[in-house]
């Protein structure tokens, strides 16, 4: 194998890899046109096999929140400064600049957090989301800001999964309502709620979180957050064909579910969840029902 | 595709990497965030196992946090060494486990059956991931390594180089004697490797 033909393929690969197609990579090198297309063709299925592999976003959220509790229980993010005050420390000037910097950074963060406000996945700046979102949930914080944290989180990836159904994006609407059901369950985990979509499986617990005026608060932000989500999906649904309408109605069906089974935890009420459940007649339409 | 990392996020990066080492929680979050994904698959694709690729990688953050202090980039690059500690902790997690591999296609089944879509979507993932195990069986070790960090872990040549503990022309020379392997080896595209009886 000649040296060159390596310093070829690598470069075709780096090129497949930034988004080029294998026929532009292969127009680039025509004399080595019949050694090279194989060999990328090869390479694409090896590139396109390991991207199709998918990762479970509950289990990446898992392992983040482990991931701060050994950070918080090796005391990372707690240390105090020693010795000489700042002010009095040959990098207080050097620092100082920093900070302008930083205030300067932040203008231009609060810009970029502005703009992705509205992302949904696959988006540019939707990582600017996240990543703040990730920050806002490491903050200390109580478990009842912990709970309505989450209960936002959950509200603002159903408003993403209307977006992607109404880019007919179901698989990614799918994935957002993985994440609608992450963040409920966290949310009611704070609360010191039990949530089940079967009646048989949810025991009584005592709310973890004190005071009458916060469950309350949790409450009616998740019942308005489902409600907006549920009943928007009318407008989604109309420009869907028959079979992406089917799944469609299956995922908010689904994240009606969810959400009631969270309303009915913090009710304490499990009776309410029984109906999508036990009864025989046709599902009724989804944005008819009450919370 | 697993696009590599430009310069631009490679500096984000290494920023991240020195506001970590201060104890910055929220950049260890977003150094998570900027890997988990491409360690995961990395797993995934050596493993087989959706299940130990969940563990393996969540290890893998963890030993990032207990050693992160003692990284220095001399010449390493970060996503090098945080791919060679997932490298260390699958053998460790092999030389545990001790019992025969799973075949390619069952391996490939439990990974696809993890994703949120429909049957038949899962099933084309499944054969596709399937076909590319079974054709890596057929690659030396080296080979299989440069292939995986390439193409699932997304790393550079220059990083797998610092990775795999070799110069960046032998990474080259492997990764092209890899593709041509699996060029011979994989089935042409559309047709199974063999009759999916698991679904």
């Amino acid at each position: 194998m000649s040296q060159e033909l390596q310093q070829i393929l690598d470069e075709c690969i780096e090129r497949l890899a930034s988004g080029e197609s294998i026929e532009s990579c292969v127009a680039a090198y025509p004399e080595h046109r019949e050694q090279l297309l194989p060999l990328l063709e090869a390479a694409w299925r090896g590139f396109t096999a390991a991207e199709a592999i998918p990762v479970d976003t509950t289990a990446k959220a898992r392992g983040l929140y482990r991931l701060n509790e050994a950070a918080v229980s090796r005391g990372v993010g707690d240390r105090k400064p020693k010795g000489l005050p700042f002010w009095k420390t040959r990098t207080a000037r050097p620092v100082a600049i920093g900070l302008v910097a930083l205030v300067a950074l932040m203008g231009l963060g609060s810009i970029a957090a502005v703009q992705s406000s509205g992302t949904v996945p696959g988006d540019a700046l939707y990582w600017v989301k996240t990543t703040r979102e990730s920050v806002q949930l490491w903050m200390p914080k109580s478990d009842a800001s912990r709970a309505h944290m989450h209960a936002s989180l959950a509200g603002e990836r159903g408003r993403e999964m209307q977006v992607l159904m109404s880019k007919g994006r179901l698989v990614d609407a799918e994935n957002a309502l993985a994440e609608v059901r992450y963040h409920l369950s966290r949310s009611a985990e704070y609360a010191g709620v039990v949530v089940s979509v079967s009646r048989m499986e949810l025991p009584r617990a005592p709310h973890r979180i004190t005071g009458d005026e916060q469950i309350t608060s949790l409450r009616i932000t998740i019942q308005q957050d489902g409600q907006i989500i549920v009943s928007g999906r009318t407008q989604v649904v109309q420009r869907m064909t028959p079979m992406q309408q089917e799944r469609a109605e299956q995922l908010v069906r689904s994240l009606d579910l969810i959400y009631r089974a969270m309303l009915a935890g913090l009710d304490d009420d499990p009776s309410s969840l029984s109906s999508p459940f036990w009864r025989t007649e046709p599902v009724r339409s989804v944005s008819t029902r009450e919370y | 595709m697993i696009k590599q990392d430009t310069a631009e996020v490679l500096a984000h990066v290494d920023s991240l990497v020195v506001r970590a080492q201060s104890g910055d929680r929220a950049a260890l979050a977003g150094l998570y965030d900027h890997f988990y994904e491409r360690i995961y698959r990395y797993v995934a694709f050596k493993t087989g196992s959706a299940a130990e690729a969940e563990d393996i990688a969540e290890e893998v953050f963890l030993r990032m946090l207990e050693s992160i202090g003692s990284y220095k980039n001399q010449g390493v690059p970060f996503a090098a060494w945080l791919f060679r500690i997932a490298h260390n902790l699958i053998v460790d997690h092999h030389r545990k486990r001790s019992r025969e591999r799973l075949t390619p296609l069952d391996d490939a089944a439990e990974i696809a059956d993890r994703s949120h879509h429909s049957i038949e979507e899962r099933l084309d993932v499944g054969l596709a991931i399937a076909q590319v195990n079974g054709a890596m069986d057929g690659l030396t070790d080296l080979q299989r390594e440069v292939i995986t960090l390439r193409f699932a872990g997304g790393l550079s040549v220059r990083e797998t180089a610092r990775a795999v503990g070799k110069k960046e022309n032998a990474v080259k020379a492997l990764q092209h004697a890899g593709i041509n392997k699996l060029r011979r080896l994989l089935a042409p595209a559309g047709r199974p490797v063999e009759q999916p009886a698991i679904w």
